[in-house]
């Protein structure tokens, strides 16, 4: 009896490890077949409106220089070192803001206290790593529609709708990890149709820029 | 206050040269000669007169803190005393720190003394040590005040952070943040603090309004583009585009149920607040190209107008942190963007490139411990070059046109130290080392304290400094300077209101 506990305890672990993978990211589902019940183009089904409970204690912490970094470089796949540079060459995260971001400078400065919340550079200076990355993310998205992470199907300058909307939810798993909700998918589609409207050089490709600066300057995404 | 225009004050300013001022900068040859700052260009630009963008208050003051980081002793300076004062008072001038007559110089009407040095420090590769600090005290005599002090700790991090607060004399306030409550409210970044180790405290104080409070910076070569959400990048967006995608990210968190549940957080609050008020607001004041003074063709960034004169003045800026720091207080002050900046050498050793040819010694002032006099002279002419270089350039540029004012007439230099240095040395020997010492003094400068004038006094026999009456300013002994009466007294010299601080009242520092 006791050996048969000990073979079925093996059995759930090693199901359970399989799982996982090793993956930080969820496992892109297939927009067209989502597990979740829903419309197949990444809008969460109909449930009942959130009443927005709000939280008591409020408790959420600001992401700091090296999580943030792990973070952006997760959700678009790109190298961190690659994220910001200043003039090509020093890190914005930990070379340049990374005071302003959390981080220390025992070495240069003797500073060995992060600050102990954002000070008042600290929303500009995400905003500039964001629109960096983001940028460097489209640039590469439709360079190479082939290996595009985020933005695929959307290259032509009539995109569809339904590409539109698997790269938002293809942006949203990757960065908040879940599916976005009807109404978000109908912001930022709201968004393409004002940058269609006017007469950009290549308005798809900055569409994907403001969209993922969008999400990715959210309160959502940078608190946890 | 005399009639004075900003064209003249510039031919005066740098008729008489910083680089007349100091014996290290004799050396390098800085090239600041012509006109560096064209105050009077016919463009109408609003970043060179910064009245004219409606920043200032004529009432504003203006404070910098230059940390000695390490240990500056006032014995070695403006407060050193001779061998035969000490021999005359009873003392052993062999075993006290003291000076020979021909390494003094005194001004007739001045209680101030200047160095002179020249030895070698060995233990810096023979390093060659040649100052004179009289050509500093000539020129800027009347502003200078030197008042005692005794700190309460000889740790470096403690002490510093002591040098800013007072030990926690008024709710744990620094005395920048306290400026900065005072004068800075329509700032855009009031208090700036670029210094090392205990002078980048931040206070303790939770109920400081936002506006004082500290903005820390590391590197101020490249800070400034931090104020900006994409000049200099290779990804630029345009700015009406990029307002649609704040509006739409604004949209997107109205549905976020993490919005909707943590939107009573005081983080997230504070962060929106945050982001409402300071992003745009950097923006239109263009900081970015108010404060950079970086060379970078190409780059989309225009510059502050007075950057090559900058970076002809303060030449090793690429390098030296501490340079490039005097120029960043330079341009926070005049371009209306702080009321208070921080800046100090670090820790760091750093040479020219020449393994001989130091700018900072290892640990600062603290390789004192190594080499005391040789130490302190390299370090003290340091300081005095680059306090120097910012008073003659603040003289230079106008603060009121109405009155005439300079930025200097609104400013204060406060030299702060964490403490002094133990008052022996090896007997018969130049090359002595020393250890830390609560007992001290510090140097202020500006035209509102009482200038050419030392509070309390030092003793002959003993080299270590005693009090003042703290209204008066007479010297009083076996009386001790805490660190809360100096805070005091830097603060009321400032003209900052301390109603309801509790603090004691200090006039003495005050111009009367």
């Amino acid at each position: 009896m006791v050996r048969l506990k000990y073979v079925l305890s093996l059995i759930v672990i090693a199901s359970l490890v399989g799982s996982c993978g090793g993956n930080i990211l969820p496992q892109e589902t297939p927009v067209a077949n989502a597990p979740d019940g829903s419309d197949g183009q990444g809008a969460e089904p109909k449930k009942p409106e959130f009443n927005g409970a709000l939280s008591e204690k409020g408790n959420v912490k600001f992401k700091r220089q090296a999580v943030l970094e792990a973070d952006i470089a997760a959700t678009l796949d790109l190298p961190k070192d690659s994220l910001c540079n200043e003039f090509g060459q020093f890190s914005c995260i930990n070379d340049i803001h990374h005071l302003a971001l959390g981080g220390v400078d025992a070495y240069d400065n003797n500073i060995y206290d992060a600050i102990a919340e954002p000070i008042a550079t600290t929303p500009v200076i995400l905003e500039r790593i964001v629109i960096s990355a983001c940028g460097l993310r489209a640039e590469k998205d439709f360079a190479n529609e082939g290996s595009a992470v985020v933005f695929k199907g959307i290259q032509s300058e009539k995109a569809d709708p339904i590409s539109i909307k698997e790269s938002i939810t293809r942006l949203y798993q990757r960065a908040l990890l879940r599916n976005p909700k009807e109404a978000e998918i109908n912001q930022l589609i709201g968004l393409h149709e004002s940058l269609q409207a006017r007469s950009l050089s290549e308005p798809g490709k900055q569409w994907a820029q403001l969209a993922c600066y969008a999400v990715l300057t959210s309160v959502e995404y940078i608190f946890y | 206050m005399k009639r004075i225009t900003r064209r003249s004050l510039i031919q005066q300013a740098f008729a008489y040269s910083a680089l007349a001022s100091c014996s290290m900068d004799k050396k390098k040859k800085h090239s600041v000669g012509g006109a560096p700052i064209q105050p009077d260009a016919d463009d109408g630009s609003a970043k060179e007169g910064p009245n004219s963008a409606g920043l200032f208050d004529p009432n504003e003051r203006f404070l910098i803190v230059l940390g000695c980081f390490g240990g500056a002793s006032i014995n070695d300076s403006f407060m050193a005393l001779s061998e035969s004062q000490v021999k005359a008072a009873g003392g052993d001038p062999g075993k006290l720190n003291c000076f020979s007559d021909q390494q003094l110089v005194r001004l007739s009407g001045s209680e101030l003394t200047a160095v002179k040095i020249q030895k070698d420090i060995d233990t810096l590769g023979g390093y060659k040590v040649d100052t004179d600090q009289s050509t500093f005290l000539k020129k800027h005599v009347q502003d200078m005040l030197v008042v005692t002090t005794n700190m309460t700790s000889v740790n470096h991090g403690v002490a510093q952070m002591r040098s800013l607060t007072g030990n926690d004399a008024w709710r744990g306030r620094t005395l920048q943040e306290a400026v900065a409550l005072q004068y800075g409210k329509n700032k855009p970044l009031a208090n700036i603090n670029m210094g090392s180790g205990g002078y980048s405290f931040v206070g303790i104080d939770k109920e400081l309004p936002e506006y004082a409070r500290q903005y820390t910076v590391s590197d101020p070569k490249y800070w400034p583009l931090g104020l900006h959400s994409s000049i200099g990048l290779s990804t630029q967006i345009e700015s009406e585009l990029l307002q649609l995608a704040r509006d739409s990210r604004n949209g997107l968190e109205e549905i976020s149920n993490f919005n909707r549940t943590f939107k009573g957080s005081a983080e997230v609050v504070r962060w929106k607040q945050q982001r409402l008020d300071k992003i745009q607001t950097f923006e239109q004041l263009d900081l970015v190209n108010r404060l950079f003074f970086l060379e970078q063709n190409g780059s989309g960034i225009e510059g502050a107008k007075e950057a090559k004169m900058l970076r002809e003045l303060f030449p090793n800026y690429g390098i030296d942190h501490f340079e490039a720091q005097a120029m960043m207080a330079y341009l926070a002050i005049t371009s209306g963007v702080a009321s208070a900046v921080t800046l100090s050498p670090n820790s760091a050793a750093l040479t020219s490139g020449n393994v001989k040819d130091f700018i900072n010694p290892p640990i600062a002032f603290d390789f004192s411990h190594t080499d005391h006099r040789g130490t302190q002279a390299m370090m003290w002419d340091r300081m005095l070059s680059v306090a120097d270089k910012l008073i003659t350039l603040l003289k230079a540029m106008e603060f009121n046109p109405l009155t005439g004012e300079s930025f200097w007439d609104r400013s204060m230099i406060y030299f702060a130290t964490e403490f002094g240095r133990s008052k022996n040395k090896e007997p018969g020997s130049e090359t002595f080392a020393s250890a830390h010492d609560l007992n001290n003094g510090s140097l202020i400068m500006s035209p509102f304290v009482n200038g050419n004038s030392v509070l309390g006094a030092v003793d002959s026999k003993s080299i270590l400094t005693h009090g003042f009456d703290l209204n008066s300013g007479e010297p009083v002994k076996g009386r001790l300077t805490s660190e809360k009466e100096f805070y005091t007294g830097v603060l009321t010299a400032m003209d900052v209101d301390l109603t309801g601080s509790g603090l004691p009242t200090v006039t003495a520092f005050k111009k009367s």
